[in-house]
């Protein structure tokens, strides 16, 4: 879903290798940004440059209840669910707008994608509660239409090869959310016609990501966690990361984000690493970063005797991180809400040291680059 | 009034009301034949000295026999100038009194202090206040602004309900969805107002709430509310105020109907008992709801013209009231099933369904000087999506105390113990215990009243121990301090205290899908609560007002959000303002008699929660707080007939977890209503039939974002009472 972000990096990458100009970067180059996602609160998007604490906000309006974004050309895209009004904001970063556009009532959209114009849309967008995928066509007079029967809980949707992968949950998003069985990515032609190739994710319940880059996807799941015997809180199966071979319609690789882990999803940075925030701990208190290669390998500084990232705040604590990016410095983003749900980004270098803090908002609900 | 008047004194003290002596005795001669329409027949009323309403069922002995008295506090014994009265009512101290000369020139009015507690809060008393065309301010409270509005003249004014009722209460907001009601004093969340039943609370140890609807209009004689923090009289909890609620003693039978198929009845009997007086009564009540809204939040994303369905209810509530010489027995339970429509946004929850059940019995003895009491409540809910048959969710909850009391000159003590216990679905059975000792000590004149006290609670699950003092005085700037003399006066008066609010049952586990276990979250200390007010009364007119404000440490906030509402530690709340009332009551003029009533008050509350690392101060309003609100009422009697018109008003208030935006406040809004009566037969045994029109200027509002709340609405109820 991120093929946008990611080719952008890639071709940034390979202009400042390929180029001969003496005056050319010759090697990564900095974001031109940060973006905290507020999803309550102050809803809308906080923008804080590479460097120093100055911000600048896109507000949403007060209905916006997203989780997630994605980043293209200066444009973010998220979405409301059901309780939100059923909607698609986009965001102008360069004029500080966001408009909105209806999707169906009670359709729940969840994940959304840049088609890059496949099905002659400008967005994709998954919709749970109708077990359909809107195709949305951006403009003055934004075109919505639907392809039906897309999954049995449409959660997120990638772009690959001319056809638009969905990642079905498969679980009962119209009431309880009870996953139904393992969860799987169903291949879509553009306009919803013809076969659909269906890609088992064995072991995988309830995945809610999709991370497209090349021909390769990387499927998030949150996990699973026993709430039956609150407050004792058990996780049954841990947070998930799944390498797929959508050419191939084979499962490269599954793996534990870490042995005890439930919640959040996969985001990739511009270093090509899959930066991965979870919690840890049944009390849902003690958060971590995770760091993956396309391998699904953990890399990163990490700390000892555990797969996270060494994140270090001032007084040594680690950070309580609702989501994170890595820059192609090395540098990592991580957005935590404190008391009264006041959101502040963090940024760290490639040790984990802290390098800056800078208040964003209320409500972050996640992390990219611009 | 030129009353001769004559203060009894037992123990040196002038004026024992409140203070810690043991009655008072005072006779208002405005009918010069009142006592002595016998020769040695002599007639009084028998009062709570705290509260100054009628006391029903106290027991009056004298040398030639003994009386009960009314549903009035009325009683009428034969005594000579000179004989030995003395009262016995359960929950107040026994009173002793030596007839003065000149009883025979007016009506003798005692005054009974309540055992154990020099408490602004009358703990026991079933009673019927006095209406407002008394020219006595029977509604000052001690060291305190307070209102009370009697529940005959709440009919009057329209009021089918008790929610009604509350809502002609000056300095209450209260605000409603999905069938239920709750009220907010000072600023304060629902969870830190206490809502006591003759002193029982009634909040759900699950909740911290206690829902209006549930408590039938005719198990009751009066509504009050006592703003500001009252852990001495209300208990912990308590933060933003009280509304105390007390007994009825009058029989009464009420049928009303209404616009979206609203049907009530209800009434409560009085009967003879051992020697005092049982009350039992019910409630049943049925509603449609089903009003037009217009949905600017619709999933079309235009507004449209809808009805709201699924908000219907249906209700049925038993009570009774046994009061006898050493004894007191109250019971009150409640059924009530209704729809659960969900935001007017989202229809997909348009069939679910609640059903709520709560029981409170409460039984006081009184050995000795010694009162004790105990009480159990139970509350259980269930939730059924037929749509979404695993969503079905059920939770219930047991909560007993025991109390002891007495006083010991003009020092009070109390103490008690209790526990909680709850379980729901998916959360495993939660217990806790507490405990608490208060001591209070009150001492005054004629001119001045002077009070102090601390309480000491102990709450387990990890709350853990605090003491909460309080200080309070007042002076006479003009007349004399107590609240039932006519004469004019002006008071000053000054209090300051400390209060916690342990985290409910539900704080720590029931909350929001999104905070699915449970995190430590602190108990909130209001360490000040302070205001500074007058009051004043002259004539037929009272007036009141203070200046407040509450700072409070780790305040329990449940933020609105869109993943649900969800209870966090804020690291303080502040709240300040300026609120009062004024009254005129019964000014004779050429159309009838004219009552007018009003209130207005201010409020500031925000939250200030300062950032990590030093990055600033996050400075959140409140959410729901009005900025501003008031209401009242105008009256016009003329004979058995009359016209009222009342006012409710809220400014406009937040709805988010975020700092000050006009975009995320619901606007404000001023809701008129009219209403006309005539009531048939005579006072004492009559009927009242009264027509309310709600919402006459059939305004679009919300009380809750995205919860509409209905148009104009009428209403025809028809009371018999004697």
């Amino acid at each position: 879903m991120r093929l946008p972000l990611a080719t952008a990096a890639a071709a940034a990458l390979a202009l400042a290798a390929c180029s001969d100009s003496p005056t050319a970067p010759t090697g990564p180059t900095p974001p031109r940004g940060i973006l905290v996602l507020n999803g309550f609160g102050q809803q809308g998007l906080t923008v804080v440059g590479d460097t120093g604490t100055t911000t600048a906000r896109v507000a949403f309006d007060n209905t916006f209840d997203g989780g997630g974004m994605e980043v293209a050309r200066d444009t973010v895209i998220s979405t409301s669910s059901a309780f939100g009004g059923n909607k698609l904001y986009v965001a102008n970063l360069v004029a500080g707008t966001a408009t909105t556009v209806q999707l169906p009532a009670n359709s729940d959209p969840a994940g959304a994608t840049f088609t890059g114009g496949l099905g002659s849309a400008s967005v994709a967008v998954a919709l749970r509660s109708t077990q359909a995928l809107a195709l949305v066509q951006l403009g003055a007079a934004p075109t919505v239409t639907t392809i039906a029967g897309v999954g049995r809980c449409p959660a997120d949707v990638g772009v690959q090869g001319g056809s638009f992968w969905i990642l079905d949950s498969n679980r009962s998003c119209e009431s309880s959310f009870a996953s139904l069985g393992d969860s799987r990515l169903i291949r879509l032609a553009p306009n919803g016609a013809g076969a659909r190739d269906t890609i088992l994710l064995p072991g995988v319940k309830s995945a809610t990501g999709i991370v497209v880059v090349g021909s390769t996807a990387f499927v998030s799941s949150g996990g699973v966690a026993d709430f039956s015997a609150r407050p004792v809180v058990r996780f049954v199966e841990p947070a998930k990361l799944v390498k797929v071979d959508l050419a191939a319609r084979r499962v490269v690789r599954t793996v534990d984000v870490a042995p005890t882990s439930n919640g959040g999803g996969a985001r990739l940075g511009a270093d090509g690493r899959l930066y991965f925030a979870t919690a840890l701990t049944t009390d849902y208190n003690t958060r971590a970063v995770f760091a993956f290669d396309q391998e699904l390998t953990p890399v990163g500084t990490r700390v000892a005797g555990g797969n996270q990232l060494a994140l270090r705040l001032a007084d040594g604590s680690a950070p309580k991180c609702v989501g994170a990016v890595g820059d192609a410095l090395g540098r990592v983003y991580c957005a935590v809400n404190g008391a009264g749900s006041a959101a502040t980004l963090y940024a760290f270098d490639a040790t984990g040291a802290l390098l800056r803090t800078v208040a964003a908002g209320q409500g972050a609900v996640d992390v990219a680059l611009r | 009034m030129s009353a001769r008047r004559f203060h009894a004194t037992l123990a040196g003290a002038s004026l024992v009301a409140a203070l810690g002596a043991t009655l008072a005795a005072r006779v208002a001669g405005a009918q010069p034949t009142a006592i002595a329409d016998a020769a040695r027949v002599l007639r009084g009323t028998v009062r709570d000295a705290v509260t100054g309403t009628p006391l029903t069922a106290a027991r009056v002995d004298a040398r030639d026999g003994r009386a009960l008295t009314d549903a009035d506090g009325r009683f009428a014994v034969r005594a000579a100038p000179g004989d030995t009265l003395v009262v016995h009512r359960v929950g107040y101290r026994a009173a002793r009194l030596v007839v003065p000369a000149a009883a025979g020139q007016g009506t003798l009015t005692l005054a009974l202090v309540p055992t154990g507690a020099a408490s602004r809060v009358a703990r026991l008393a079933p009673v019927a206040v006095t209406g407002t065309a008394s020219p006595s301010d029977a509604t000052a409270r001690e060291s305190r602004l307070s209102a009370v509005v009697p529940t005959a003249e709440a009919r009057r004014l329209g009021a089918v309900s008790l929610a009604d009722a509350v809502g002609l209460l000056p300095f209450v907001a209260a605000r409603g969805a999905q069938g239920s009601t709750v009220v907010s004093m000072r600023g304060a969340r629902p969870e830190q107002v206490a809502v006591t039943l003759d002193g029982v609370p009634l909040t759900d140890p699950a909740t911290g709430r206690a829902d209006l609807a549930d408590v039938p209009l005719a198990a009751l004689g009066a509504v009050g509310a006592v703003p500001g923090a009252d852990a001495l009289g209300a208990g912990p909890g308590a933060l933003g105020g009280t509304l105390a609620l007390t007994s009825g003693a009058r029989p009464a039978l009420a049928a009303t109907l209404g616009a979206f198929g609203l049907a009530q009845v209800e009434g409560a009997a009085t009967t003879p008992l051992a020697g005092g007086r049982l009350r039992a009564g019910g409630m049943w009540r049925s509603l449609r709801n089903d009003f037009r809204f217009v949905n600017r939040d619709g999933a079309t994303g235009r507004d449209s013209v809808e009805t709201r369905t699924n908000d219907d209810e249906r209700r049925a509530s038993v009570f009774a009231s046994a009061v006898l010489p050493r004894a007191q027995l109250l019971v009150l339970a409640s059924d009530a099933e209704r729809g659960m429509a969900g935001p007017m946004n989202v229809r997909v929850y348009d069939a679910d369904r609640g059903r709520t059940r709560r029981a409170t019995v409460r039984a006081a003895v009184q050995p000795g000087a010694w009162s004790l009491s105990a009480a159990l409540r139970a509350f259980g809910t269930e939730y059924r999506d037929p749509n979404r048959p695993t969503n079905a969710f059920d939770a219930s909850s047991l909560s007993g105390d025991v109390e002891a009391a007495r006083a010991f000159g003009a020092v009070a003590v109390r103490a008690g113990a209790g526990g909680d216990r709850a379980r729901a679905t998916e959360v495993r059975a939660q217990a806790r215990g507490r405990a608490f000792a208060a001591v209070q000590w009150s001492a005054g004149g004629a001119r001045w009243r002077a009070s102090a006290g601390v309480r000491g609670d102990a709450v387990g699950g990890g709350a853990g121990a605090r003491l909460s003092p309080s200080l309070s005085g007042e002076r006479a700037l003009l007349g004399v301090v107590a609240a039932d003399d006519a004469r004019p006066a002006l008071v000053a008066y000054a209090r300051v205290a400390q209060a916690f609010r342990a985290p409910t049952l539900s704080d720590l586990y029931f909350s929001s899908p999104q905070r699915i276990v449970a995190r430590p979250l602190q108990p909130e200390r209001a360490r000040l609560d302070a205001e500074l007010g007058l009051r004043a009364r002259a004539g037929r007119a009272t007036a009141a007002g203070a200046l407040f404000a509450r700072r409070t440490d780790d305040a329990i906030v449940w933020f609105p959000g869109n993943f649900g509402w969800s209870p966090t530690n804020v690291g303080e709340e502040r709240v300040h303002g300026a609120e009062g009332r004024a009254e005129l009551a019964a000014l004779p003029t050429p159309l009838g008699a004219l009552s007018v009533r009003g209130w207005a008050g201010v409020t500031v509350a925000r939250l200030r929660i300062v950032r990590d690392d030093g990055l600033g101060l996050l400075v959140i309003p409140t959410p729901y707080v009005p900025q501003a609100a008031g209401g009242g009422s105008v009256e016009l009697r003329r004979g058995p007939a009359f016209l009222a018109g009342t006012l409710q008003a809220l400014a406009r208030r937040g709805f988010a977890n975020a700092p000050a935006d006009r975009t995320l406040e619901l606007p404000g809004v001023a809701l008129v209503g009219a209403r006309a009566g005539v009531r048939l037969g005579r006072a004492a045994h009559g009927a009242l039939l009264v027509l309310a029109v709600d919402n006459v200027g059939d305004v679009e509002w919300q009380s809750v974002r995205r919860y509409p709340m209905p148009g104009r609405s009428w209403s025809l109820g028809l009371t018999l009472d004697r």
